[in-house]
């Protein structure tokens, strides 16, 4: 989709009927609108989501009051937004209608496709306007102001895993995910009333506790585990002051690299614990053999010796004698003799082809394990060594950070005891909350086992009862569809995952000044951290950046998706991306690179800015890409009275910022573009 | 659309889980509503429910498999 113009018709502050024409050449892709508090910005960006959606964000408060109170006194009873926008090569006119009095038959949305000459109205709008930007995937580009905000949110592990099934598409996956445990349980309480026993209905019961139990602690698992994040991030801006701080900047610089040092200890520790485990699954065998290895030998070489083993008598020969009926020595052995009743009781014992090569694996066995045995101990031990010596530069370097503590809480000054304090029962509390979380990890498993087994007895109780077997197919088979459905999903979103972890990494690698590495946890617990290891802080101007890099990689996401065909899961679109006020708190060299980077995050930007967003060099940086430029300016009913003149200059035109003795309330929309 | 099917007493019909080409289809069928309810806008979660029993009916229905 590519926004040709917007048009707002009496909606909100904007009184009468007024347009933005949005950037569309791709050299100049930029429809930079300069916005200050109060003006209009967030009615701007919402009248995107409402016209194609009927929806309105968080922020956007009065939903219901859409329409402008002076168009409303002076007796208009409706507003309207119209979008024009490109889609794969047609033209389209989207509006829709707010009205005081809707009557039952009154269409607040529809969409013309203009043809030359004349326009033809869609018959299903809404279905269309999902297939050119799906409902969820909308917010992440029409509005986007809030990305920023949920990176430096205290919890945003939710919202980026909403943000990346949004933009994956598999709001259908989850649906019919959601569906299909709810009718399963439908067709289990169905049970009971089939049949008389009441051990299904205990079953059942059982099975309906599990299933909440389950959840209420993957909730709590969850929720613990933001908790941790927080006071990881605590502990991280605590660090950052006193690493910055003269009295403890060479103290912290220690304990960094104490840090650094324990978490390769602790991996070299669990790598070796992994190790002898490994080991033990492959080599245990040697260590028990031993004995029985060497019995095993002696036995086979004795019986050898002794002309047991093989037998000195061959299958083969035995038989020929008994076919020919006579013995080697010349005498006859006539079928039932006794010589023939003799002869042929060899064959018991007697050595076959067979025998002879499964006498001749278990030597070759024997010897395999008297070789591995020769040299298994050696393994074991170099393992069990490693793992020791990383414990004890764990146990070394564990005290060296209580020493390094112990100093810090010895200054008495400028609040650095206080902070220092403050870490340790951080750190105490974080480590009580993984405890928290192991505990809960348990339990889900014991409780998953005990549904499993509960499940297998519903199953087993409804093989006896004929009525009760047909609901118990049903729900088994909700219950495979419903494990296979998040199985999929799990896959999908192991590759989004990847792909935006790469894209990421990339966009901070071109806007970033540092090197650091991104981190990203399978739950989407997402941070930044620098060569030692060491988090850093949420309010540094790197971690800003990744709210910008996380839209940009999610807008690189869909675009790459816009042609999937896997039918579980919606296409990726590619759509015009509004930005408000990206530049944050960000320093002027991060504004400078990150302004250069804007253009070229979407096929087309829109970019909302303050004065204060404005300066800084970013719209220097930017301003070779700008296609159209707008200013919103307050309008008032009220005389100016003593209040001051606001004057800005674009391009060489004044503008006043407020104006006032207007016929309205509201804001009005300049076009600056040069 | 075939009627909503709670018969206790219709003869067992075992969809057999190993059956991957049924269960390739049903969870097709699955995805299909989805999208119909998806993209049609309808906010009618009890009669998408109630299609999806229709659907699981039918796939473990004897002779009747969707």
């Amino acid at each position: 989709m590519i926004l040709d113009r917007i048009t707002l018709k009496d909606f909100r502050c904007f009184y009468g009927e007024q347009s933005i024409d949005f950037a569309s050449d791709p050299d100049n892709n930029v429809t930079l609108i300069h916005a200050e508090n109060g003006v209009g910005k967030t009615t701007l960006l919402n009248a995107l989501l409402w016209c194609f959606y009927g929806i309105t964000t968080a922020k956007f408060e009065k939903k219901d009051d859409l329409i402008n109170y002076d168009a409303l006194a002076a007796g208009r009873t409706s507003a309207f937004v119209e979008v024009l926008f490109l889609h794969e090569g047609r033209r389209y006119r989207a509006r829709r209608y707010a009205s005081k009095s809707e009557s039952r038959d009154f269409r607040s949305f529809s969409i013309m496709r203009i043809e030359s000459g004349h326009s033809v109205t869609l018959d299903t709008p809404d279905t269309f306007i999902n297939t050119v930007i799906p409902k969820g995937m909308a917010s992440h580009f029409l509005f986007d102001g809030e990305h920023a905000e949920v990176f430096l949110g205290e919890d945003n592990r939710s919202s980026i895993r909403h943000a990346v099934q949004d933009i994956l598409g598999c709001f259908l996956i989850e649906t019919a995910i959601k569906d299909l445990g709810e009718t399963a349980t439908y067709y289990r309480k169905q049970m009971p009333t089939s049949r008389s026993s009441a051990n299904m209905d205990d079953v059942s019961s059982r099975i309906d506790a599990l299933v909440g139990q389950i959840e209420i602690a993957n909730e709590t698992r969850n929720s613990l585990q933001g908790e941790v994040e927080v006071i990881e991030q605590q502990i991280a801006d605590i660090d950052d002051k006193l690493r910055n701080a003269a009295a403890t900047k060479v103290l912290q610089g220690q304990r960094d690299a104490a840090l650094r040092d324990l978490l390769k200890a602790q991996k070299r520790s669990a790598e070796a614990q992994d190790e002898v485990l490994r080991w033990l699954g492959d080599n245990g065998r040697y260590l028990v053999s031993s004995r029985i290895t060497d019995l095993t030998f002696d036995h086979l070489n004795a019986q050898e010796t002794k002309g047991r083993i093989p037998s000195p008598y061959n299958e083969e020969f035995v038989k020929d004698l008994l076919e020919m009926e006579r013995c080697i020595c010349g005498a006859e052995l006539k079928l039932g003799s006794e010589g023939h009743t003799k002869v042929a009781a060899l064959l018991h014992k007697a050595a076959n082809a067979t025998l002879r090569n499964r006498l001749s694996r278990v030597r070759a066995r024997l010897t395999e394990l008297k070789t591995g045995r020769a040299v298994a101990p050696g393994k074991l031990d170099a393992e069990m060594k490693r793992q020791s010596t990383a414990r004890q530069d764990i146990s070394s370097l564990e005290a060296q950070l209580a020493e390094i503590s112990e100093k810090l809480l010895g200054i008495d000054f400028d609040e650095i005891a206080a902070r220092e304090a403050k870490r340790n029962s951080l750190r105490k509390a974080a480590n009580e909350k993984r405890e928290q979380i192991g505990s809960m990890s348990a339990r889900i498993e014991s409780s998953e086992s005990d549904k499993a087994n509960a499940q297998r007895e519903l199953n087993r109780l409804a093989e006896s009862d004929a009525d009760a077997r047909i609901f118990v197919t049903r729900y088994n088979l909700c219950e495979t569809l419903k494990v296979r459905l998040e199985k999929d999903l799990e896959e999908e979103e192991n590759v989004a995952r990847s792909v935006l972890r790469a894209s990421i990494v990339k966009v901070l690698d071109d806007t970033s000044r540092k090197a650091f590495r991104l981190k990203m946890t399978d739950d989407y617990g997402i941070s930044l951290e620098n060569d030692a290891g060491t988090q850093l802080p949420k309010s540094s101007g790197e971690n800003q950046l990744l709210g910008l890099a996380f839209t940009a990689a999610l807008v690189e996401f869909a675009r790459l998706r816009q042609n999937a065909e896997d039918h579980r899961l919606l296409r990726g679109t590619v759509a015009p991306l509004v930005l408000d006020s990206p530049f944050g708190q960000l320093d002027e060299h991060y504004r400078k690179t990150t302004a250069k980077y804007v253009p070229r995050m979407a096929s087309q930007v829109v970019l909302m800015v303050s004065k204060s967003q404005a300066s800084g060099g970013a719209l220097e940086a930017l301003q070779d890409r700008v296609g159209e430029e707008f200013v919103l300016v307050r309008t008032n009913k009220a005389a100016r009275g003593m209040r001051e003149l606001e004057v800005r200059q674009f391009h060489g035109k004044d503008v006043e910022m407020a104006s006032f003795d207007a016929n309205y309330d509201g804001s009005s929309i300049v076009r600056v573009t040069p | 659309m075939q009627p909503e099917n709670n018969q206790a007493n219709e003869t067992n019909t075992q969809l057999p889980n190993d059956d991957e080409k049924a269960i390739v289809r049903v969870t097709e069928e699955i995805i299909a509503l989805q999208r119909e309810f998806h993209f049609e806008n309808k906010d009618k979660v009890t009669e998408r429910r109630r299609r999806l029993r229709d659907i699981i009916d039918r796939a473990t229905a004897s002779g009747r498999e969707a």
